[in-house]
Order: C-alpha cells, then sequence, then structure tokens
C-alpha cells in the first residue's frame, strides 16, 4: 500500500517537475529560459538532431512495450526488440517493410532448421546465421535497386543482430512448444512493433520532444504508474474468462487450509 | 455480439472470485516476497537437489552431471549400462531441453515418445544445453542424468504416455493450494496444462481430487482412457504436503511452486521447486488463489504459525477455514 502511494506520489513529483519547467521557460528572460536557448536540441545539425530524436523516442517505444506487456498481456520475442524493429519501420514509413521483416526472419528460420543438421556450438552457429542474414538483405539490397526500388536505402538500417536473436528465439519456442506457440509470439511481435512505428510516427511527438525535452518526465510518470499495476491484464480477462462466465463454486471443504503437520525426517 | 464480448467486462467478476493475475503475482508476491538470491537457488535444479539433500527431502537420483564439454565424450562410460534416464538442463523451464530415455538396444537408445536417439545426437544435445541453449537467459549452463520416475500403480488409470506431477503452491511456508498434473495423448506424454495435459484440483486437507480441467474446460474423466479423475485420493498426501513444508523453508522463499512426484518403489520425490509458479493451478482448482493468500497473512498475523522460515511447526488451532475469524 504505502509502496504505492509513494509510487504515485513519485510520478505526481515528476508530473508537477515538468509542468514547473515547462512554464518557467515561457519567461524570456528567466535563467531556465536562457538555460534552454543555449542548449536547444531544435538547433542541433541535422546528423545529431536525427540521433537526439531517435534516443528520445525509444522511452516513448518503451512505454508503449509496458502498455502492451502489463495492460494488454502480449507475449513477444524479446523485451525491447519489437520497440528497435518498430522504430526501424517508423523509418521506412512503409508498409513493405513490414513484409521485409517477416520474410527475412522465415527464411531465417528455414536456415535455422538446416544449420540445426551441423549440431555446432551455441555462438559458431549464432555467428553463422549472422552472416547468412547479412548476405540474404544483401542480395535484397542488389536486387531491389536493379527493380529501382526506393525501399532499400532503409533496410540497411535492419537491426541485424536483433532479427539474428529472433530467428533464434523462434526455432527454439518452435522447437519447444510447437508451431502454433511461436507463430502466436511471431504476431504479437508484429503487433508491437507496428504499434511503436504507428506512437513514434505521430510527428508532435518527437517535435514536443525535441522542443520540451522535460517532458520525458512524463514518460517516466507513466511508466511508473504502469509499474504499479496489478490489476488484470486484457488477455488475462479472457484467459480466466470461464471464472467470469460460469456460475460454478467449488465445495466449500477444500477451502479448508491443510493443518500444520509436525516436522519429521521421512 | 454483447454475449460474445462478455468476458471484456469480467475483471469485476475475477476479482470477486479472487483470480491472482500476472501483475499482481508480480509484484506482490514475488518481488514482494522472494529474494533474489533465493531464486537464483531454485532455478538451478542441481542446488536443489543439493540442498534436498542436506534436509532429508528425497530426490530422483541422479547419476551423473556434466558442466564442460569436454567431459560429454565421457557419457557412455559414466552411463554404464544404464538404458533409462532423463536428460535434463540445470537451469531450464517448462520442460525444456528435457530429453526422456525409455530404453537402448545395440542401435543406440529409444526415447519415451517411441523415437530413437543415437549416442551422437545425445552428445550434442548435452553440447546444446551446456551452451546454454535451453537455459533461462541463455547463460552457460550444466546438463544431469537423472534417474527416471516410474508410474505409480495408483495412477497408472488416469496418466497416459507419461509421469504425472503434483505441484503444491506455498505461500510464506504454507500450502495454498495443490494440483495433479496429468499427461494425455494430446500434451505427448509432457504434464505441461497449456499443451493438452490435464490439470486436477487437490483438497489440501485430504489429498482428494475434487475439480478438473483440460486446456480450461471442466471434466469429469479422463479424455483418453475415461476413468474418472475426481475423488480419488493422492498416495503419501501428507508426506507431500510435509517435504513441500521443508522445502519452502529452507530455499527461503515466500511465494513458491514445489513440484513432486510419485516412486513406485521410493514414493513422493521433490522433483523442483519453482519461484514464479504460474496461474494455472486456479483453473485446476477451479478458484483463485487470493482469498488463500489473504487467509494465511491473516494467520501469520495473528502469528499462528511459529515461524514461516523455520523448520516448520505446529499452527496453534491445527485447522482453519478460509474466511473464518477468530475470535
Amino acid at each position: 500500500m504505502t509502496r504505492n502511494r509513494l509510487c504515485t506520489a513519485t510520478a505526481f513529483v515528476l508530473v508537477a517537475a515538468t509542468g514547473i519547467i515547462v512554464a518557467l521557460r515561457q519567461f524570456p528572460d528567466g535563467a531556465l529560459a536562457g538555460l534552454f536557448g543555449g542548449l536547444s536540441l531544435a538547433t542541433l545539425p541535422t546528423a545529431e538532431r536525427h540521433l537526439v530524436e531517435f534516443l528520445l523516442l525509444l522511452p516513448v517505444a518503451a512505454l508503449v512495450i509496458c502498455v502492451f506487456r502489463n495492460l494488454i498481456g502480449i507475449v513477444s520475442f524479446g523485451t525491447f526488440a519489437p520497440a528497435l524493429v518498430g522504430l526501424v519501420f517508423r523509418d521506412l514509413k512503409s508498409l513493405p517493410g513490414l513484409g521485409v521483416f517477416v520474410g527475412l526472419l522465415l527464411t531465417g528460420w528455414l536456415m535455422r532448421r538446416v544449420l540445426d543438421r551441423f549440431h555446432l556450438l551455441q555462438v559458431p552457429r549464432a555467428s553463422v546465421m549472422l552472416s547468412l542474414i547479412v548476405a540474404m538483405l544483401v542480395t535484397f539490397v542488389a536486387v531491389a535497386s536493379r527493380c529501382e526500388l526506393a525501399v532499400t536505402k532503409y533496410v540497411t538500417l535492419f537491426p541485424v543482430i536483433i532479427l539474428t536473436g529472433m530467428v533464434e528465439r523462434f526455432w527454439l519456442l518452435e522447437a519447444d512448444d510447437g508451431a502454433g506457440s511461436s507463430f502466436r509470439t511471431l504476431i504479437g511481435t508484429l503487433v508491437i512493433a507496428v504499434s511503436v512505428a504507428l506512437v513514434t510516427g505521430i510527428a508532435a511527438i518527437p517535435r514536443t520532444l525535441l522542443h520540451y525535452p522535460e517532458a520525458m518526465g512524463l514518460v517516466v510518470a507513466m511508466q511508473m504508474l504502469v509499474g504499479r499495476y496489478t490489476g488484470y491484464r486484457l488477455t488475462e480477462l479472457w484467459r480466466f474468462r470461464e471464472f467470469s462466465q460460469s456460475a460454478y463454486q467449488p465445495p466449500e471443504e477444500a477451502l479448508v487450509i491443510s493443518q500444520t503437520l509436525p516436522w519429521r525426517r521421512f | 455480439m454483447r454475449k460474445h464480448l462478455r468476458w471484456l467486462f469480467g475483471a469485476q467478476r475475477l476479482r470477486r472470485r479472487g483470480i491472482l493475475g500476472m501483475n499482481r503475482r508480480n509484484a506482490e508476491y514475488i518481488l514482494a516476497h522472494n529474494p533474489a538470491a533465493a531464486i537464483g537457488l531454485v532455478d538451478d535444479k542441481l542446488r536443489v537437489h543439493r540442498l534436498c539433500a542436506g534436509i532429508g527431502v528425497p530426490t530422483p537420483d541422479i547419476f551423473a552431471v556434466f558442466d564442460q564439454i569436454s567431459g560429454v565424450r565421457r557419457f557412455s562410460e559414466q552411463l554404464g549400462t544404464r538404458a533409462d534416464f532423463v536428460i535434463k538442463p540445470a537451469r531450464g523451464s517448462g520442460g525444456r531441453g528435457v530429453v526422456v530415455v525409455a530404453g537402448r538396444d545395440h542401435a543406440g537408445y529409444r526415447q519415451s515418445s517411441g523415437s530413437r536417439i543415437t549416442l551422437t545426437a545425445i552428445t550434442n544435445h548435452l553440447t546444446d544445453i551446456l551452451s546454454g541453449m535451453h537455459s533461462l537467459g541463455g547463460q552457460p549452463d550444466a546438463a544431469f542424468i537423472q534417474q527416471r520416475v516410474g508410474l505409480h500403480p495408483a495412477l497408472t488409470r488416469i496418466a497416459v504416455d507419461g509421469i504425472p506431477d503434483v505441484r503444491i503452491v506455498l505461500y510464506r511456508g504454507e500450502p495454498a493450494m495443490a494440483m495433479l498434473r496429468l499427461p494425455t495423448r494430446e500434451s505427448n506424454g509432457r504434464a505441461n496444462l497449456h499443451q493438452g495435459g490435464l490439470g486436477v484440483g487437490v483438497e489440501l486437507h485430504s489429498g482428494k481430487t475434487y475439480h478438473a480441467v483440460q486446456a480450461n474446460r471442466r471434466i469429469r474423466r479422463h479424455p483418453n482412457t475415461g476413468a474418472a479423475l475426481l475423488g480419488r485420493c493422492v498416495p503419501c498426501w501428507d508426506s507431500m504436503l510435509a517435504m513441500s513444508r521443508q522445502v519452502a523453508a529452507a530455499v527461503g522463499l515466500g511465494y513458491l511452486g514445489v513440484d513432486l512426484v510419485l516412486d513406485p518403489q521410493r514414493g513422493p520425490l521433490l522433483l523442483e521447486a519453482n519461484a514464479r509458479a504460474g496461474l494455472a493451478i486456479q483453473h485446476a482448482n477451479g478458484r483463485g488463489l487470493l482469498p488463500v493468500l489473504k487467509a494465511i497473512d491473516e494467520r501469520c498475523a495473528r502469528r499462528e504459525f511459529i515461524d514461516s522460515r523455520g523448520s516448520g511447526g505446529i499452527s496453534a488451532d491445527g485447522v482453519a477455514t478460509i474466511g473464518a475469524k477468530s475470535a
């Protein structure tokens, strides 16, 4: 209880502090306005501004991930990997990127199936996978540029390492829990990645963060609030639907907590 | 349409029935009651095995441990003529990386599923385990060869193609809920609920089964054998409860799941402990965990249990019903 209150209070302080900083900056002669004027992110050179924009969007993407995992309850390959994939989609600004991603992943998975016969040790095997994925990407870029497709200049941004990791996770999940489970997780990953792309694609968000980096306080406040959310996830409402829909009541005598048995060796 | 979407508005009803959700379990039970060091201990099955040997809780025998790739070559030397064993990663979870060998002939070994596995395939699998392919977080791991537990005569009609196990969830050292997990043909002999295995709720005070589910649906008979699932007694129930208590006290976890198997010769054996015990036990019992956990909290506040971390004790009033307020 107290922990919840402490958390809510901290979130409130963060929001208030953000508000105060934004308000103080409105006074042109104030000290803060001078400080922020001198360090303005909006006036950075283009390359630096892109980098800063990407960095500032990472916490926003992480917040989206928090919402999907803890409020909705969707599983994905890796925790923050879908965020990076989503930010790449955002740069691609197109749905074909999605197809490229799924295609690469599935082709990688097929390669991984073949590779399994060689019984390689883990790190060398991952390295071979990485090389194969890079070869695939390079081929794709070459073919696409021959066909004069504009998308290709972004494809090199694809997080190859993340893709390699995802292929490995996909493979392991498929081997252990079956194809249904791994494809469900793949769809979850895609849903999260697309949502990250859509949210960070709202032009107002990077613009606001560039002009008011202190708005990060709001993002952290929201992350903290999600961090203390102990209610049901959306998918749990479905998972436990039997309990909310059937009138079945288990027998009362089963509610008895067992007698504490005397300690004995056996 | 509205009827199909009714589950969306079920949060209130779930809360009323005391269903424990993932977020609450993580924040209020695992984070609050499970110290990181103790979680690290139970994540390693070999450490749990050693700990159990120290406190006199029986576990399945371990024939060999492989912790270096160079040692894997000596697999057949170490196993000798054994043809009945289980290969497990020390830090695996959810049955990942487990290979059950049920026999051998001139060509190699036979898995419990019926398919064959050569010696080379086994050593390759051991190498995979050592390189961390099946361990939590992919860190380097150890592999061990464990005794294959047999099927207890009392359970033959309700277990198909595999070995059932008993999961007891304990909170602050006290058993809170228990279930029997039964393998089916659909689950390929694995007793995991999400793979088609059956979850059967067990009354804590008597060890009797009273509720059973397959894939969240209530059932009364085993789908493969037609044998009745309810009203059966789990053999050696009191020892199982006592063993789970001893382990909970020894590992120092406030919220944990303890898995036990029943060997026809040796009786109940402790298989493993789990610091992130899942929520499917609520389906198996047809009830939520929260009322039980709250009742245990109340009893702890009233100091009815002598010491939840100690070596066990005798409660003041013996049997108490949940929700019953003491005078």
